[in-house]
């Protein structure tokens, strides 16, 4: 799957920064994130507990108050003799003198903050109160009732009504947190305790408000208070001090005597945690609720600050990116289009690059910028080279030109020597001296020297001027053979040379080469030879082999030395400077004759004895007349 | 030579020679004269067009490269002239380069001759021409 993937540079190296730098923040974030929020969440859970303990202890202090109070109270002698008396029934006067004493004495106890009432309903039915109010109204019997009820069922001991309607109708506080013992006495005659009254003390749940709504839990977290039987004591939310509590919390809730967190639940349509702590003695429960979203905002705080991190991350991935695009790898890209450029156009040198830097890509641009100039500087020096390779061209050009004007202009004049020296000697009407007729035919035989050395000069010229063009057409080598045998077959016969021809029986009969070329070739030869023989015979022989053919012309002559082999084929040379004037001839012939065979692709070689003779082998490629290729 | 040709082999024929070198004229003039022709010289090709009107030849020996009018120039003019189409042209020239012997043949030129000519078989090689021996034609060309 990544062999597919083709990346620059730039793409690898910002996926080198992705996976080595963006990536593992994300899981840093991620982790950080997790682990705070959950650590978060720990520290709330604690906090929550903490306050809720604190608060179970606070409101069990103020119970203990009440309790005391009501203990004492219940103890006080005058408040049972009056009750006694109550009992027993008694005057009016004396009921009023209880009633003051009793209101005198609960009143020594009402200096507790927050106290509403104290009051106490006799089984006659006389109630004494002392409180916020002294209108003695009807009180409300069914809470009386209901209260009496569960003191009785306690036995004598306190006990905690919870949030309840104030029983004095009168009262500015129509709610109060009650408290509630039965008073007993011992019946003599049925030999029972039997309960004569019901103390009561109603306290003031705004005197709690006070107190719990100072509790900080947070911006949205806060404070609940219920009792027994799942009233709120105490909610944030004045107005729903009273009802009961939500069912969501109260079933979750468990006797348990140290402080609970629950697991997260909806309350109100909310998410929330929500830790508390149970009073046995009451029954009561502080719960401290917060909602999920208080922790979630302050996770939410950590997450933006990663999230911000990561897209200052992404942006600074981008910046290097693009700072990486700009410094290392546009040169490049630069530099591989010039290349291209230059593969497609290899005499246009490329522009140069604009330096950069002393990094590696710095050099790389300045030792691309170097092969820029040296390319330039060789274009320059081919062009150079082509001016001056076109002028010797030129030079050369002119030359034979004027080799070959040079040589017609120095014909010119030998021709005209030679026709007038030949019809002086051909008897066309002039007859001349002995004396005369011999200088005249050394004028013939010396101008003819002289045009043979011309020719063979200009011959040389040509070769050399590679002017010497191959013209090659079907030829049949027998005939030609036979041609060069009737040429030079009578020169042989006046110097009495037997003039031999062998031809091969499987030589071709059609053949590829240049007539003319090989023609000049060979009768060279052959006039050497019979040149430098004055007895026995001239042979030329044609053999043909697998894909080469040979002609060799031997002679039976004065032969050649072993040094004068070495330097034989170079210009102007003969086998001795002697021979020149003996045999005459330029010495240029066999240095033409071995260009000419080089320029048809053969070789020519020599073997020979001095006295004995000389061989000369000329070995030519055998290009078949079928195998010529169409022009 | 084995050739033996008798001194009148040319008598009462009529030949005009072109060429602008005064010397190779001057021998060929001679030997043709020799052998009994009324030789007519010219040195370029407008005077030798003049002297062939004038003189009406047997034939024609021309250089190729003349000033004033060459050679070519005056093959064409003498093809133009239904007088002169079935004149027998023979070209003679120094300047021998492949090809030269096919272009001189298409150009009009009854045969091709190179310079310089051998005193001793120029005849011979006129007289072949003039004679159309076929199997000797090749030999003309071959130096």
């Amino acid at each position: 799957m990544f062999a597919n993937l083709r990346l620059n540079i730039t793409q690898k190296f910002v996926a080198y920064l992705m996976v080595f730098s963006v990536i593992p923040l994300v899981v840093v974030g991620w982790v950080s994130s997790t682990t705070a929020s959950r650590q978060l969440r720990d520290e709330i859970d604690r906090n929550s507990r903490q306050i809720v303990t604190d608060q179970l202890d606070y409101l069990e202090l103020q119970q203990s108050q009440i309790e005391s109070l009501l203990v004492n109270l219940s103890g006080v002698e005058s408040v049972r003799d009056a009750l006694d008396a109550d009992n027993v029934g008694t005057d009016s006067y004396t009921r009023l003198s209880t009633q003051a004493q009793i209101g005198y004495i609960l009143n020594g106890y009402i200096n507790i903050e927050g106290l509403v009432s104290i009051d106490l309903f006799t089984v006659g039915g006389t109630h004494y109160t002392v409180g916020d109010t002294l209108v003695s109204d009807v009180p409300r019997s069914d809470v009386l009732d209901r209260t009496f009820d569960t003191a009785i069922t306690n036995e004598g001991s306190v006990v905690w009504v919870g949030i309840e309607d104030n029983v004095n109708v009168s009262s500015r506080v129509p709610q109060v947190i009650t408290a509630a013992m039965a008073l007993y006495e011992f019946d003599r005659e049925a030999l029972q305790r039997v309960p004569i009254a019901l103390l009561m003390v109603n306290f003031d749940p705004g005197e709690l408000y006070e107190h719990f709504s100072r509790v900080d839990l947070g911006e949205n977290g806060y404070l609940t208070v219920m009792d027994g039987q799942g009233r709120l004591i105490y909610h944030p939310d004045q107005d729903r001090i009273g009802t009961p509590a939500d069912e969501a919390l109260i079933n979750r809730l468990a006797v348990s005597s140290t402080a609970q967190t629950l697991d997260t639940f909806d309350l109100d349509d909310e998410e929330v945690v929500a830790s508390y702590a149970y009073s046995v003695p009451t029954g009561w429960t502080v719960a401290a609720v917060v909602p999920l979203q208080t922790i979630s905002a302050r996770i939410s705080d950590i997450r933006n600050t990663i999230f911000i991190v990561l897209v200052v991350s992404f942006l600074v991935v981008a910046v290097v990116g693009f700072i990486y695009n700009r410094d290392v790898v546009a040169p490049i890209r630069a530099m591989i289009a010039r290349f291209k450029l230059l593969q497609e156009n290899p005499e246009q040198p490329p522009e140069r690059l604009q330096p950069r830097g002393q990094d590696e890509v710095g050099q790389l641009v300045q030792w691309f910028n170097l092969f820029v100039d040296n390319l330039g500087e060789r274009e320059r020096l081919i062009t150079e080279l082509r001016v001056a390779n076109q002028r010797a061209e030129e030079m050369t050009r002119l030359k034979s030109e004027f080799l070959a004007t040079m040589s017609h202009e120095l014909r010119t004049p030998l021709n005209a020597i030679e026709g007038f020296t030949s019809i002086m000697l051909s008897g066309m009407g002039i007859t001349l001296e002995p004396k005369p007729r011999h200088m005249v035919e050394r004028i013939q035989v010396n101008s003819q020297r002289l045009l043979t050395l011309i020719n063979d000069v200009l011959d040389l010229s040509r070769i050399e001027a590679g002017r010497m063009e191959l013209v090659c057409k079907p030829v049949n080598p027998r005939s030609l053979a036979a041609q060069w045998q009737q040429q030079l077959g009578i020169l042989a016969e006046r110097k009495g040379l037997r003039f031999q021809l062998t031809i091969d029986p499987e030589l071709p009969y059609m053949l590829q080469l240049d007539e003319n070329l090989l023609s000049k070739i060979v009768t060279n030869l052959l006039s050497n030879a019979i040149k430098f023989t004055q007895e026995g015979e001239i042979e030329l022989a044609l053999h043909s082999q697998d894909d080469t053919w040979t002609i060799m012309v031997r002679d039976t002559g004065i032969g050649i030395s072993p040094h004068a082999q070495e330097i034989i084929f170079d210009e102007f040379r003969q086998a001795d400077q002697s021979t020149t004037r003996k045999y005459q001839g330029s010495g240029l012939g066999l240095a033409i004759v071995q260009r000419l065979v080089r320029s048809m692709d053969g070789t020519i070689t020599l073997k020979s004895e001095v006295d004995q003779g000389s061989t000369f082998t000329i070995t030519l490629p055998l290009v078949k007349e079928e195998e010529k290729e169409p022009l | 030579m084995s050739f033996s040709i008798p001194e009148n082999v040319f008598e009462g024929w009529t030949i005009v020679l072109i060429d602008d070198e005064p010397d190779s004229l001057e021998v060929a003039a001679y030997v043709l004269n020799f052998y009994g022709a009324e030789v007519h010289v010219a040195e370029n090709g407008a005077e030798g067009l003049k002297l062939i009107r004038e003189k009406r030849p047997y034939f024609v020996i021309s250089d190729l490269s003349m000033p004033v009018m060459d050679g070519w120039q005056l093959v064409r003019e003498l093809q133009e002239d239904p007088a002169t189409r079935d004149l027998t042209i023979i070209a003679l020239t120094s300047h021998a380069m492949v090809g030269d012997r096919e272009k001189a043949l298409a150009a009009g030129f009854t045969y091709y001759l190179t310079k310089p000519f051998q005193v001793d078989t120029f005849i011979t090689d006129v007289m072949l021409i003039l004679t159309d021996i076929p199997a000797l034609k090749e030999r003309l060309h071959i130096e």
